[in-house]
């Protein structure tokens, strides 16, 4: 998909990207745009190939454990409810000062989900920056203190012997420096459990609002 | 008492452009069709006046480029993204108010305001950037089952290839969260929301009408929402219904423009607290034990509510009023209306 057409234009992209920043404090300087630097751009792609999207990479393993509640409850490997409320509870404890998304904490979740879940966790980049909630949280040093009610629906599948599901209401609070915080964020999240050797473990999950 | 509104009850919808375009387009979430599907008739046509002036015509012009990315989700994507900054700059390197990384810009950046330079921190340049990306990202996944909008909005958030992978939105907690998120958003910046009417005059009877539209519909457990059914989850996955709370959210929704939480117990809580000898059409209805609810129904009058039972039913009415099963559990009974 990394056609020559295409290379062009990301090369011909970035050097325009540098010239707009380099103009930050010498506009005086910049050569006036030519009409070739816009007529030459071939047609955006109609389909996005691997070269087309720029993905940001897992945080670095960090100096200190995240703040929050990483970690800070017991897990009963034998109970649906203890697994998954820690799943939950660590996949939305974000630190911002050794996080670079909201990626990197379901990564921590990841050793209570099955194989195959955990393998699509810790695999999972960011296509797309983690957006205006998370920059101000990062301009506050913030991390996030998550608070489960147990979203009980007497019409859900019922348990079997090696299969479960659970649902949370979810609040994630930011906490910054100097006590600042803001408006909680409040999600349901629904987890479906499998149980293997006598442990359960997360097989899926299922975020609404 | 005559019960309020039956089944088959008289069902206006009467939308004007955005929003209820909207609805078409989200309320299929989930997949009911088993193929790509995209939006009903008249997508892009509204804007609110809640995206900012100078952002306005841009994103008008980038929900027009395909059915899918209608201005109010162009608008959401906006708005989560850098709360519509024009200086934004993410410590992970994205820029400009639809936070391209420099290598994505690359590809999709053009002169679109034609002031001779290509820049992510222009309007012009950064919203139409936005809209070819999303168009071809839905273009790239458009031969999974389910909604072509969430799918795409999963592939903007995980990357295309993440959703390809997993056959629909991958389970990574920051993608599935994104989805509903922008859909949320984009009520706010759909131009009109839908008038609803029943048989019953004001806005309870609209409310009533809304789930009353919505009979026979699947219980699928962790399905539907206030845009309308979507794919349950777990043993639901395979079933596009509502379960108990998102039928109310839905009626509420609908019928009188209010967000009531998703989850039963929550309703229970919300509102006026209303005694029996007080319930009234359009009161929600909820039971429990033991300090928590676990249903949830529209009382519709003449002793009984409509709501979603259970995995395996459907969406009915059923007689609560003198019921030994119902009566035998704790009431809360709330007023939203």
């Amino acid at each position: 998909m990394n056609h020559p057409s295409r290379q062009l234009v990301r090369v011909l992209g970035i050097l325009l990207t540098v010239a707009t920043v380099s103009s930050c404090g010498s506009q005086q300087e910049l050569p006036a745009p030519t009409p070739a630097a816009t007529t030459t751009q071939s047609p955006a792609p109609t389909t996005v190939g691997p070269g087309d999207v720029q993905t940001i990479p897992p945080a670095t393993t960090p100096t200190r454990p995240p703040r929050g509640a990483v970690g800070g409850l017991p897990v009963d490997l034998r109970s649906p409810d203890s697994v998954g409320a820690q799943f939950v509870s660590l996949a939305w404890t974000s630190d911002t000062v050794v996080d670079r998304t909201p990626a990197d904490a379901a990564r921590r979740a990841a050793k209570l989900a099955t194989p195959a879940l955990a393998q699509q966790l810790r695999a999972a980049v960011s296509a797309a920056a983690p957006g205006a909630q998370w920059q101000t949280w990062t301009a506050h040093h913030a991390y996030t203190r998550v608070q489960l009610l147990p979203n009980h629906d007497n019409g859900q599948p019922a348990d079997t012997t090696t299969t479960a599901v659970r649902s949370w209401q979810v609040q994630v609070t930011p906490v910054g420096d100097n006590g600042w915080t803001s408006s909680p964020q409040t999600i349901v999240v629904y987890l479906a459990l499998t149980k293997s050797t006598g442990q359960w473990a997360v097989s899926d999950l299922r975020v609404g609002q | 008492m005559k019960k309020a509104v039956g089944a088959g009850g008289a069902l206006l919808v009467a939308t004007a452009g955005g929003l209820g375009s909207l609805v078409l387009l989200v309320g299929a979430a989930g997949g009911s069709s088993g193929s790509g599907t995209t939006g009903g008739p008249g997508v892009g046509a509204g804007i609110s006046a809640a995206v900012p002036a100078a952002f306005a015509p841009w994103v008008g012009k980038a929900g027009a480029m395909c059915p899918q990315f209608p201005p109010a989700i162009i608008a959401a994507q906006l708005d989560a993204e850098s709360g519509f900054s024009t200086t934004a700059v993410s410590p992970a390197g994205a820029q400009g108010p639809a936070q391209f990384m420099p290598g994505t810009w690359a590809t999709w950046g053009r002169d679109d305001d034609l002031n001779g330079t290509v820049s992510p921190f222009e309007i012009g340049d950064a919203v139409m950037a936005q809209g070819r990306y999303d168009c071809a990202l839905a273009a790239q996944v458009r031969s999974l089952a389910g909604d072509n909008t969430a799918l795409a909005l999963a592939a903007y958030n995980a990357g295309p290839g993440a959703v390809i992978a997993a056959g629909g939105i991958p389970p990574i907690p920051e993608t599935q969260a994104y989805v509903p998120r922008i859909m949320a958003l984009a009520a706010k910046y759909a131009a009109a929301p839908p008038v609803i009417t029943g048989q019953v005059p004001g806005t309870a009877g609209a409310v009533i009408a809304a789930a009353d539209s919505q009979l026979r519909v699947p219980y699928a457990w962790g399905g539907g929402g206030p845009t309308g059914p979507s794919l349950g989850f777990a043993q639901g996955a395979g079933t596009v219904g509502f379960d108990c709370s998102s039928l109310v959210q839905y009626a509420f929704a609908q019928g009188a423009g209010l967000t009531l939480p998703r989850v039963a117990d929550a309703q229970a809580r919300g509102g006026i607290a209303i005694t029996k000898a007080q319930i009234q059409p359009g009161d929600v209805v909820a039971f429990g034990s033991g300090g928590t609810y676990d249903h949830v129904g529209i009382y519709i009058g003449n002793g009984q509510m409509i709501n979603a039972p259970k995995t395996g039913d459907v969406v009915s009415t059923t007689t609560i009023v003198g019921n030994s099963y119902w009566e035998a559990q704790t009431w809360a009974i709330r007023r939203y209306l």
